[in-house]
Order: C-alpha cells, then structure tokens, then sequence
C-alpha cells in the first residue's frame, strides 16, 4: 500500500516538475559608468525568460565568473529574474562582454554533484546571457572649460595683435 | 549771415569728429551689442552653474544692467582712441580713391575734393572704429568672464561668482578700454 502511494507522489511530482523547455532570454542591464561620481561598481542584470511551455523555472542561479548566486525574482513580475553585481573597485569590474550562465534547479543540483572542474565545465546550463559592461568614465581628458578659454584667449590675442598695430 | 551759419556748421560737424560723443546710429549699435553680451553670461549661470532663472531674477537684472553700461562706455573709449588712428592710418587710400574720381573731373575745384576726403576718411573710420571696439572688448570681456568665473572663482557661491565675475570683467574692459598701448 505504501509503495503504491509513494509511487502516485512520485507520478505527481514528475507531472509537476515539467521543465522549462527552449528558454528565450531577454537582458535588461544596467552598470555603473561614471566614475567621478560613484566609489564602487555595480552592475545588475533584468533577465526575461520564455518558456515555451509556459512554466518558468521556480527558482535561477547565475555563474558569473565562477561565483554562483541565486536569483532574485519578484512576484509583481513573474517570469523575470534579477542578479546584481557589487565590486570594491571600478577595475574589479570586467568592461566588455561577460558571460552570465544560468541554472535552474536540475543543472545546478547536477553542478554541484560535479567533482572536478572539467565535470562542473561538462554541465549544460540551462542558459547563457551576456553583461555588456562599457567601462567607467573619468570625463573627458581636457575639461570643456579649459577648451572655452583658449578659443576666446585666441580670439581676444588676434584682436589685441591687431589693436597694438592701429594705435602703434 | 548766411556764410555764419555755414562756419558755424562746419564747426559743429569738426567739433563731432573729434568728442566723444557718438552719432544716434552708432550708439544703438553699441548699446544693442552691450546687452546682448551681457545677457551671454545668464546663460552660462543658469545652466551650468545651476542658478534658478525665477530666484535669482534681480541679480540678474542688476548685473545685466551694470554690464550694459560699462560695456557701451567702454565701446565708446575705444571708438575714440581708434577712429584718429584709423583715419591717419586710411588717409593715403582714401586720397588715391576720391583722386580717382576726381581726375575725370576737371571743373570740380580743391575744395570740394578736400571736403570729400575728410567726410569719407571719417567714414570709414568711424565704421572700422566702431566694429573693431564692439570686437575687440567683446572678446575682451568674454575672456574675463570665462576666466573668473571658471578658475578664480569657481569655488565660491553661485552668487559671489555671478557678481564679481560680471562686475570683475565689465570694470577689467572699461579700465582697459581708455588705455593707448
């Protein structure tokens, strides 16, 4: 009797469990870009998923570069998953692409049943997004002000050149 | 009478080309500048030194207005010093060219032709005289301006650097602008 029972729960569990199948993703991110004003990087990455199915994963963790965290989700909007990246420094912070892998709960159970780095390498994420960081900005090299006053520094020379030779 | 009058006309247009005092034409064109470059400056507190356009509105007013004056005096000093110099300067040109026209012309007497080269020599150099002193103190007072208020300045109050920005350059260009060297 109670094998029968375990065996309908595990029915239901399986039927419940339906994966996520072809997940499209959609990246919204944002990263710090002016260095002038913030002391510390940051960056967060809006990620969409589409399931074909329809039923999101319950729960994603994001890899990137090598720290695993899990993603935060909202219940105002399903379907979207959020991580965030805080560094000490703005160098901390890669400019360019990186590349954020995804794992929903199968994938990364089978991650960190993985022994060897090559065993952890071998596991299909369940998805790839990218972070587009451009790089923090100090302003530009010679300030504006700086451009102002030797356009008219210029300007006022020629005509003070040209004065001297009127009343020479 | 009649040969009074004209002595006396003639005295009176002399006495113009050399006071100080400027033709309506010639003022209009002086205060017109005078208050459009001093109206430049509001444009740089209020956006970039983020000066409320609606709060700061009397200061404004008053700096304008002082500017203005200054400004036009010192386009006037200026005019003054330059027109002799530009005449001097034109004499000879402007001799060949009325010489030109007058060497078709054989009843026209010395006079006549004397007369016109000194009324168009004051032309031409009441016109250069009165853009170059617009140019000159333009770029004089704009140079000032940026200087003070972007370097000496920059760390005081918006209101500080307003003031004596403005009130700085307008009394730099107006010491500047009775100075012959």
């Amino acid at each position: 009797m109670l094998r029968l029972v375990l065996a309908i729960l595990a029915v239901l569990a399986f039927a419940q469990g339906e994966s996520c199948e072809s997940p499209q993703f959609q990246v919204a991110s944002y990263s710090t870009r002016d260095g002038r004003l913030a002391a510390e990087s940051a960056a967060e990455l809006e990620i969409t998923v589409k399931c074909k199915s329809g039923k999101q994963p319950s729960t994603l963790y994001a890899d990137i570069n090598g720290q695993t965290v899990p993603c935060a989700q909202s219940i105002g909007s399903p379907g979207k998953y959020f991580v965030s990246i805080a560094v000490v420094s703005h160098k901390q912070l890669t400019s360019g692409r990186t590349t954020v892998r995804l794992y929903d709960d199968d994938s990364y159970s089978a991650m960190r049943k993985a022994r060897t780095d090559e065993a952890v390498r071998a596991v299909k994420p369940f998805g790839t997004v990218e972070l587009n960081h451009p790089g923090v900005s100090y302003g530009p090299w010679l300030p504006s002000e700086f451009f102002a006053v030797t356009i008219f520094g210029a300007v006022w020379w020629a005509a003070y050149r040209e004065r001297s030779r009127i009343l020479a | 009478m009649s040969n009074q009058r004209t002595t006396s006309s003639d005295e009176d247009s002399l006495l113009q080309d050399y006071s100080r005092n400027v033709t309506t034409k010639s003022w209009i064109l002086f205060f017109g500048n005078a208050v459009v470059v001093s109206a430049i400056p509001l444009w740089l507190f209020w956006r970039i030194h983020q000066m409320d356009i609606t709060s700061y509105f009397i200061h404004f007013i008053i700096g304008t207005v002082i500017s203005t004056y200054f400004l036009n005096s010192a386009y006037q000093n200026m005019k003054f010093i330059l027109k002799h110099k530009i005449a001097q300067k034109r004499e000879e040109a402007v001799n060949r060219e009325i010489s030109k026209i007058f060497a078709n012309d054989k009843s026209a007497n010395k006079k006549d032709k004397d007369d016109r080269i000194l009324t168009r020599k004051n032309e031409v150099a009441d016109f250069e005289a009165t853009t170059f002193s617009i140019f000159y103190n333009n770029s004089f007072y704009l140079v000032c301006l940026i200087v003070l208020s972007f370097f000496v300045l920059k760390n005081f109050s918006p209101t500080v650097n307003y003031f004596f920005s403005v009130g700085l350059s307008t009394a730099i260009v107006f010491l500047f602008s009775t100075g012959e060297k």
